[in-house]
């Protein structure tokens, strides 16, 4: 691999220097691409108090092509899946290069406030979400609780 | 280096527009695979910005040296010298790079006019580096992108399960059909320079020089004249769309051949469909329309011949696997039928009369049984996938038995078996591999009786070719290898793979499967959704 584009230099620097709420970001010595991240289950949401661990990878052709993302920590979301594969259309065909890693994860954020059981990764969890909306969020908190600390 | 004093962009300056360049500076370093003529046309026409050497960094009150200082270096081809030559012409074989002509005047001015232009520069919200003012702007939203971003994005390549190509879209506000607009400097330098004006000639003004970019109140219509589109740098996605949509249909008028044996099918081979692809019209017709037939049709030939790139690996395995998956399942029920027969044979055999007769091959395999004896312990998982794989392979091999045939009919069906070729590149492709591959399968000696009659399962198969593949083999390098070793014990049969007519039957097949990788997993995993099969079986006998 040549050299670190200037661009993910630069992300990781404004990510570090200035962190989003709730997020943080951390590369890998030995891999500038490759960053731990962690997420803060958003308040009001049955993820909340939760703390998410995730992976994020930056191909060689980002910024063109979007980060791989994945959750580590287990959880009970209609679009996530138990490898902790995100359904999130920005990670696949609506990636733009004018976003970053740090709006990738606030929408990742965001997907934990809002769960679409319409577009399911875990169709099992969905099924559940649509069929008895405060039995399934009841089913995330205990998750949240038992992994996500 | 060279980042001291001298200037670079100068140097060539019959290369250079505006004291930037026709082509990239290294900000990426993936395949150029827009066309770069197009591109350094535009550029020539001050339609798009030329390529700048980006600054690294940018701070409104930094000095000349300062600034010249952040450049970003220059790409892999900048040699250790230094720069005083034309020696740091881009590597591109388009630009002529003999002419050194220095411009004498300008010895000293070089190094100004590099620092004057990145006055006020900007950063380009795609590679976090910094430009001259004069940086194209999205044509619906007014948001700068450098042209070496700009030439990056392109449409989604279409691919064998998605065979549409959505225009690119704006990275920022979404809007589709990407373009941009460019307002050159108020001066002209290098080609089409007017002789007259520079950045550094009126130096009042030097300072107020670049005027900052007004926000523009409206958009651009991505049709209107001042625009360039994605699709203007790279118009060949038409037909790259047009190769992809032919070989998906040439795919699906594949059939299988089918050899009849007594009163069963055995599957011999799959058709290449080629005979029944769509013709260039056709193509252009589903492409639909736009564009002179004929520059259409200049494009498609060197297109075509490459299309593989653009097929989706996955499909493509998939296809083939799914192909070798039908003919192994009519290979075991076959095999299930031969081995009662060989059943009976024994008990025949034991009374010593005309068991010859109806297996007459059987001899020949003698001298492979004991290599075959040690095929029993199977492990199970790690090499049952690549073991599906030459379950199928074999198939000529039992019909030609159950025909009771020779050698040479045998090399004969060969020439329709087109899935050995299919394998073989499945399997990794090489000539070489392809050449072990027939020796090991090649010998007619399906002996039953040996594979173990007790273990009809769906990787049972029969045995020589079994034999090497079935021992723990996790990797596939592993099976190479033990293909190899595998050569030496049928080294009769090497004639086989290689016979002339063999070889020219499997032309066309070979062209499509050439693509095909060794990363089954996905496509194994994809196996059941096959559901047209039934009707391609039922295809042609």
């Amino acid at each position: 691999m040549a050299g670190l584009p200037k661009r993910i230099i630069k992300e990781t620097e404004r990510l570090m220097a200035d962190p989003a709420p709730g997020i943080t970001a951390t590369p890998h010595d030995d891999n500038l691409r490759y960053f731990d991240v962690t997420i803060a289950g958003p308040d009001g949401s049955p993820f909340a108090a939760g703390n998410f661990r995730l992976e994020l990878f930056l191909p060689e052709e980002y910024p063109m092509a979007p980060p791989k993302v994945r959750f580590l920590t287990k959880i009970y979301h209609p679009n996530i899946d138990k490898l902790g594969r995100i359904c999130l259309d920005i990670l696949k065909d609506k990636w733009s290069p004018a976003l970053q890693i740090r709006t990738v994860l606030l929408s990742i954020q965001a997907l934990l406030s809002s769960p679409n059981p319409d577009d399911p990764l875990a169709t099992d969890v969905a099924k559940h979400y649509k069929e008895d909306e405060k039995d399934a969020q009841r089913v995330s908190q205990e998750w949240t609780q038992l992994y996500a600390k | 280096m060279g980042n001291s004093s001298s200037s670079s962009g100068r140097h060539n300056g019959d290369e250079s527009v505006d004291c930037g360049q026709l082509v990239p500076q290294g900000v990426y370093t993936g395949p150029r695979d827009w066309n770069q003529a197009i591109v350094a046309q535009l550029i020539c026409a001050r339609k798009l910005a030329p390529f700048y050497r980006p600054l690294e960094d940018y701070e409104e009150d930094w000095d000349d040296e300062r600034i010249l200082a952040a450049r970003k270096e220059l790409p892999e081809p900048e040699p250790g010298t230094e720069p005083t030559t034309s020696s740091r012409l881009d590597p591109t074989p388009s630009t002529k790079s003999g002419s050194s002509s220095k411009r004498p005047a300008t010895q000293k001015d070089p190094v100004r006019s590099e620092a004057a232009i990145y006055r006020g520069a900007v950063e380009c919200p795609i590679c976090f580096l910094y430009y001259p003012q004069n940086i194209n702007h999205s044509r619906c939203c007014d948001h700068p992108i450098c042209t070496e971003c700009f030439v990056q994005i392109k449409r989604s390549e279409p691919t064998a399960t998605h065979l549409v190509s959505e225009p690119a879209a704006c990275p920022y506000c979404v809007q589709e059909h990407f373009g941009v607009v460019y307002k050159p400097p108020p001066w002209r330098t290098g080609i089409g320079g007017d002789g007259i004006s520079s950045p550094w000639s009126d130096s009042p003004k030097e300072h107020a020089e670049p005027p900052t970019h007004k926000r523009r109140q409206k958009s651009f219509g991505a049709d209107s004249p001042e625009v360039v589109t994605t699709d203007q740098i790279r118009p060949d996605w038409e037909a790259k769309l047009g190769a992809v949509r032919a070989a998906v249909a040439r795919r699906a008028n594949r059939r299988i051949i089918m050899r009849q044996v007594g009163d069963r099918l055995i599957p011999v081979g799959v058709t290449s469909g080629r005979v029944q692809a769509l013709s260039p019209e056709d193509v252009e017709q589903e492409s639909g329309g736009s564009g002179s037939r004929r520059s259409r049709r200049r494009q498609q030939q060197p297109v075509v011949p490459g299309f593989e790139q653009y097929v989706g690996m996955p499909g493509q395995d998939l296809e083939e696997l799914m192909v070798m998956e039908a003919m192994r399942l009519s290979l075991i029920e076959h095999e299930e039928q031969q081995k009662k027969e060989a059943e009976e044979k024994k008990k025949k055999d034991a009374e010593a009369a005309t068991a010859g007769a109806r297996t007459p091959t059987v001899g020949s395999s003698a001298p492979v049984l004991p290599e075959i004896d040690t095929s029993n312990p199977r492990s199970s998982s790690s090499s049952s996938k690549r073991r599906s794989f030459l379950a199928g392979s074999r198939s000529p091999s039992p019909s030609s038995i159950a025909a009771g045939s020779d050698k040479s009919t045998w090399r004969k069906r060969l020439s329709n078996s087109s899935p050995m070729q299919t394998l073989n590149t499945a399997l990794g492709g090489t000539a070489t591999t392809a050449t072990t591959f027939l020796n090991t399968s090649g010998p007619p000696t399906p002996t039953p009786e040996v594979a173990g009659p007790s273990t009809i399962s769906t990787t049972e198969s029969s045995p020589p070719l079994e034999q090497t593949v079935s021992r723990p083999v996790p990797t596939h390098a592993d099976s190479m290898v033990s293909f190899d070793s595998a050569v030496s014990h049928s080294e009769a049969y090497d004639n086989l793979p290689s016979s002339p007519e063999s070889s020219l039957a499997h032309e066309p097949l070979l062209d499509d499967d050439r693509s095909v990788n060794g990363d089954d997993g996905t496509a194994t995993a994809k196996f059941p959704a096959r559901e047209p099969f039934s009707d391609e079986a039922t295809g042609t006998v």
